[in-house]
């Protein structure tokens, strides 16, 4: 299987094109950093035998980047999963931040999942079998104060993946969409985790590729996170905003 | 975007002789290794294993590296390998075992990192024959705010590539190295033990073994008790050529840290319990065979399953004192710090020797003659006697390992490394601000 990942330099994006290739799959792997992600895939060649191609492109690019991952996937022969652990978050993430900052935390969290998406449906249709997993965040359960923009893009993001699941139904497609607690990669590096220790972006990445074949809808990760998250849905608003999450 | 987050974390020597709060980060791509300015003093750090503070510093801003564990290149023609420097040696055993190579100076715990290895210039388990780690070394890919990152080697920046190589991370941050490798005919080690009384007699059979054996070392008992002083074991082995293994070749084990080791609250080293502990100890090895079959990763990182060593010293740690003694000297040597660990009560727990060769220079620990090793409970009385074994030390011309102590004092290491001088004065001329500062070089006055 032929698979692509978006966000695959650093953190759950490497920890899964190191899972997948330890599984045999082919990939293409993109991020922004050209360094960064050459290093990821040479380390996937020489320890795995696989097949690596690299796309060091923007997501802000929009077409042009597009374009390029098109180009690279059709020449390993087109792709039957799409992965994107793709994320980024700001420091001034509040309301009345940096116009440019609102621009590109949505861009990155939701607009380029959802034109990478679209864009390769037709393709992954005429797949015998494909797969399109996303990953949102605990951080979308409740908006805060804190990380508006990314928390809403992630609560889009969730919401965009619900409609795909519905419109893959009796397609060859499955669609899969976790929700990650605090990982412990750069993104939570020095963040207050609340008592619970970040987890292991290598045991998700296991879980993913352990349930490709399932129709798992939603799973949160590690479990634990879903009650906690219904919670606090359902924590009243006198109470809430008196809360600094 | 978000800043490079940063957070202040509690830093302790591996020997929990120095513990500091201090600002970390844990960068995970080139491009936030290279935007450490000039402006704040920064000391990159691995595992974190050494046992003095050579990788942080309240000072300094920590640079963890471990995210940078992979694998660049490797040509199974050259045996060269490229590693980034904080991939564990571990995990590079596990890579180039099945292909038939190893390293045979690896140190002897899994999880220090290759950055590790250069900075503190490790060795094996026969240094006589296979030497230290920078001979191993090709070229390296370093960082420093005023130079950019660079690819140095001994025949292109020649000065700064032998500053890093055992230059404690005071030149930059390594970002990659390339190795060169050993082919590999095995991965089981055949160990023959041969029981000595005393230091004397070790001594004698280390050295013999050393001449038959790709790797021998001995461990000896110290406990300040005159009669069972020094009784131990000298280990003489060999790789088993052409012994395959059905599992992997990195078994499961869990993985001691600095903040682990020093989780219990107390030394159940010292005093009588040192002795009840070693009394058992070698009744059971006297029931145990002379010839030991191993698989290669046990062989090589033996405390990986003796993690319970470390832990039994407890919060207070331990106190290593590793030294090259001038193989002409070796008797004298021995005889007197047994007196002085014995007059003292110096609470002694193990010692060891290997016959060491190599060249001194700089501030690498490399010299012709015998490395001997005494690791004591970390009290008190313990750690005023150790300027007495310093002042022998000085006296005799030996050279005491700056990576296995965290309290070794300036005047002792001005005293036994020449090139002190020389190597400030090159780190200066360098990087006239010393940027890469670690409580390490502050004590060291570099």
């Amino acid at each position: 299987m032929n698979s692509m990942i978006v966000g695959a330099s650093a953190g759950l994006g490497r920890a899964l094109s190191n899972e997948l290739a330890a599984n045999g799959y082919s990939l293409v792997l993109v991020a922004s950093g050209k360094r960064d992600i050459e290093a990821v895939a040479a380390d996937l060649r020489l320890r795995h035998g696989v097949t690596v191609r690299t796309v060091a492109a923007d997501v802000m690019d929009g077409d042009a980047y597009l374009e390029r991952i098109t180009e690279v996937s059709d020449e390993l022969g087109g792709v039957e999963g799409l992965f994107f652990p793709i994320g980024a978050v700001a420091d001034a993430d509040v309301p009345g931040a940096k116009i440019a900052t609102i621009r590109r935390l949505m861009r990155i969290n939701l607009l380029s999942v959802v034109e990478t998406v679209t864009h390769f449906w037709p393709r992954l249709e005429e797949r015998e079998k494909a797969v399109v997993v996303g990953f949102g965040s605990i951080a979308a359960s409740r908006g805060r104060r804190n990380n508006a923009a990314y928390s809403a893009a992630k609560r889009g993001l969730a919401s965009y993946f619900e409609s795909l699941r519905q419109a893959a139904v009796g397609t060859s497609i499955r669609v899969q969409f976790y929700v990650p607690g605090y990982l412990d990669t750069s993104l939570a590096f020095g963040a207050k985790t609340f008592l619970l220790p970040p987890s292991s972006p290598r045991a998700l990445a296991r879980k993913v590729v352990r349930h490709l074949s399932k129709d798992i809808g939603t799973s949160y990760f590690p479990i634990y996170w879903r009650p906690i998250c219904e919670a606090l849905r359902f924590v009243p608003w006198s109470l809430f905003k008196k809360l600094d999450l | 975007m978000r800043k490079d987050p940063v957070i202040k974390r509690h830093f302790i020597s591996f020997d929990g002789g120095v513990r500091q709060d201090a600002f970390c980060q844990r960068p995970d791509r080139y491009h936030t290794v290279e935007r450490i300015s000039g402006s704040t003093p920064t000391i990159a750090r691995g595992g974190g294993y050494s046992y003095s503070a050579a990788s942080f510093s309240e000072e300094s801003l920590v640079v963890d590296m471990r995210c940078f564990n992979r694998i660049l290149a490797f040509d199974p023609q050259t045996g060269i390998v490229e590693v980034e420097a904080g991939m564990t040696v571990a995990s590079l055993l596990e890579f180039v075992a099945p292909r038939g190579f190893w390293l045979p100076l690896f140190p002897g715990y899994p999880e220090i990192t290759i950055g590790g290895c250069i900075g503190a210039n490790v060795h094996g388990k026969n240094p006589y024959r296979h030497g230290a780690f920078a001979q191993r070394v090709v070229d390296i890919t370093l960082y420093h705010p005023a130079y950019g990152t660079r690819r140095i080697c001994h025949d292109t920046e020649g000065e700064i590539f032998e500053l890093t190589c055992g230059g404690y991370g005071l030149t930059g941050v390594i970002l990659s190295a390339s190795l060169r490798l050993q082919p590999l005919t095995g991965v089981q080690a055949v160990t023959m033990q041969t029981p000595v009384r005393n230091l004397a007699e070790g001594l004698e059979a280390t050295r013999q073994a050393s001449r038959k054996h790709e790797f021998a070392y001995s461990f000896h008992e110290i406990s300040p008790f005159p009669k069972t002083f020094g009784r131990g074991c000298v280990n003489g082995s060999d790789i088993l050529s052409g012994s395959v293994l059905s599992g992997k070749i990195i078994p499961k084990y869990s993985p001691i840290t600095p903040e682990s080791r020093a989780l219990f609250p107390y030394s159940v080293w010292g005093g009588g319990r040192t002795k009840a502990i070693e009394q058992v100890y070698w009744l059971l090895e006297a029931s145990c065979r002379r010839i030991k079959k191993e698989n290669l990763f046990r062989f090589v990182f033996p405390f990986a399953a003796n993690r319970k060593y470390f832990i039994f010293y407890g919060r207070t740690g331990l106190a290593e004192y590793q030294v090259i003694i001038p193989d002409e000297k070796a008797e004298k040597f021995l005889s007197e710090a047994e007196k002085i660990i014995l007059d003292n009560r110096m609470e002694g727990v193990m010692g060891s020797m290997k016959l060491f060769r190599g060249r001194q220079q700089l501030l690498r620990y490399e010299k012709d003659g015998l490395c001997v090793t005494f690791d004591f409970a970390r009290t008190e009385g313990t750690l005023n006697s150790l300027p007495l074994l310093d002042r022998l030390v000085m006296d005799i011309g030996g050279l005491p390992n700056l990576i296995k102590d965290s309290r070794i004092p300036r005047e002792v290491v001005a005293a036994c490394y020449p090139e002190l001088g020389n190597t400030r004065d090159a780190l200066r001329n360098y990087d006239p601000d010393r940027l890469f500062r670690s409580e390490l070089s502050k004590r060291l006055g570099l």
